[in-house]
């Protein structure tokens, strides 16, 4: 999943010389994922992974880092 | 755009680049100047002159495109080399305190033709107690995210840093190239329909025609830290942390509203450039790498906060959902090989009313962030925005944040905008961004 993820971040949504050094931890915000991205960002897990995200829960805290991410599709995994 | 090399020739324009170089065509068309987007830094001192001579001289060896001209071979447009070396930097000493601004407009209203101007071009203004350093660039050149890149090569101290900056890799040729003519045609198609539903019905505009614009004019607003915190909160509000432009959008719909518009229509209708630049990314430097999305509000809706804001949200959902956000790229595409004449009819105007699409421009430029704290030794105390716009809507607002405040510039071509019009829309916007208004 987060491989997923990272492919989709880094090779449509932000630059970063090393994404390989950019840890799961590591704030996406501070990165520069900014509101147009995150709304692409969410599409791409819905259509991905097949899960729904209610809007009301797109916040910093559910989108801020990978591990987040994982953390927050998954609690909407069935 | 094509990659720029040193020893270019003639570089082809992008989609996106004819998409702006039309509405440079309609604006020269109306007797004005053409489509030059504008940042301004405002300064604490004189910057080091001599050290920024330095470093653009450097910019336009590496990037010789940026004093190249445009054009016309057939029906197509290409950046030419210059023959000869030309000037991009230009120092202007003033004697007035408000000099500078009278010089910015006429810099910005300057008619020149087209095939004779310099795409880009330095301006630093020096006059007693303020000084400022200005970006004027033609925008089939770049879009603003490119301009902000060129701010920060000047800025950036490391050469092994400037060196990491170049044109490859458009994001706007990516997505066109990993496209089967199939997948092409399908976004066409899906683009066509999506602009077709929005132009069932006709949109609001600020002002009439019968009017003959005479010139750009632009006024800057600026928030406080504090206002910028309340808007801030407010927008995450009403749309969400993932559609905060459309919080300005909608506040500007019903500020234009509560004003009264010269032309009631069914709806308002607000294309916007939606940057497909990576963050963080420092190329490609040139091109305009954007597609469009649409806001459009019907009247009545308007006029409840609560319920446009649920209406414009819902709808951006549906369009990053259904990708018409990707769309408008093989529509772009499709349109630039017409000539920029038809393509304004087929793709900039209502398709049932011929009339104008946009009850305003719209741009958000987002977070400001330079590579340095200063500007060759001064201070910046602040950031905005300038761009034409055609007649009509006449009317653009840019927006930014510099040092956590929100900059708003409105852009509106006189006498067609009246100053006691705009002070009351002004006034109005600012309540209905404050959430002053039910």
């Amino acid at each position: 999943m987060k491989e997923k993820l990272r492919h989709f971040i880094f090779q449509e949504l932000i630059y970063t010389a090393n994404p390989e050094t950019f840890s799961d931890d590591e704030d996406l915000l501070e990165a520069g994922l900014d509101s147009m991205g995150i709304m692409r960002l969410t599409m791409f897990i819905e259509e991905t992974f097949g899960v729904t995200l209610p809007d009301e829960e797109i916040e910093p805290d559910n989108v801020r880092s990978f591990n987040r991410l994982k953390t927050w599709i998954q609690r909407h995994q069935v | 755009m094509a990659s720029c090399k040193t020893d270019m020739r003639a570089v082809p324009l992008n989609p996106a680049d004819y998409f702006t170089l039309v509405m440079d065509n309609e604006i020269r068309k109306a007797g004005l100047s053409g489509s030059y987007g504008g940042i301004v830094l405002e300064l604490d001192s004189k910057p080091d002159f001599e050290a920024l001579e330095v470093r653009v001289a450097e910019f336009q060896s590496r990037f010789p495109l940026c004093r190249s001209r445009l054009t016309k071979q057939g029906k197509r447009y290409y950046w030419q080399e210059p023959t000869k070396d030309e000037k991009i930097l230009h120092l202007h000493h003033l004697s007035s305190r408000d000099g500078s601004a009278p010089r910015l407009k006429e810099i910005m209203n300057l008619r020149q033709p087209l095939d004779t101007t310099v795409p880009l071009e330095f301006h630093v203004f020096c006059q007693p107690g303020r000084h400022r350093f200005f970006i004027r660039w033609l925008h089939p050149l770049c879009d603003a995210g490119g301009a902000g890149l060129i701010l920060k090569f000047l800025l950036t101290d490391s050469l092994q840093e400037r060196q990491q900056f170049n044109d490859d890799d458009s994001p706007i040729q990516s997505y066109l190239d990993r496209w089967s003519l199939w997948e092409k045609i399908g976004f066409f198609i899906k683009g066509k329909r999506h602009i077709n539903g929005i132009d069932r019905l006709k949109s609001t505009l600020p002002v009439d025609d019968v009017v003959v614009p005479e010139q750009l004019d632009f006024k800057v607003v600026r928030f406080s830290r504090q206002q910028t915190e309340v808007i801030d909160q407010l927008a995450r509000k009403q749309v969400g942390m993932a559609a905060k432009s459309l919080y300005y959008i909608g506040c500007f719909m019903r500020a234009i509203a509560m004003t009264g518009p010269a032309v009631e229509g069914d709806a308002y209708c607000i294309p916007y450039a939606f940057n497909l630049r990576k963050q963080k990314a420092v190329s490609p430097v040139f091109g305009n790498q954007v597609s469009v999305l649409f806001a459009q509000v019907p009247t009545d809706l308007v006029e409840n906060r609560n319920n446009m804001f649920k209406y414009l949200k819902q709808q951006y959902v549906e369009a990053v959902r259904n990708k018409t956000d990707l769309a408008f790229l093989p529509v772009m595409l499709a349109g630039s090989w017409l000539s920029i004449e038809r393509y304004g009819q087929v793709l900039r105007n209502q398709s049932r009313h011929g009339t104008e699409r946009s009850s305003f421009w719209f741009s958000d430029i987002g977070e400001i962030d330079f590579a340095a704290a200063d500007f060759f030794g001064s201070v910046v105390d602040g950031v905005f925005h300038l761009s034409p716009v055609t007649s009509p809507p006449s009317l653009s607002l840019l927006l930014g944040k510099f040092d956590q405040k929100l900059v708003m510039t409105y852009n509106y071509l006189i006498p067609q905008v009246d100053s006691g019009w705009l002070g009351i829309l002004q006034k109005n916007m600012t309540s209905e961004l404050l959430g002053e208004t039910r």
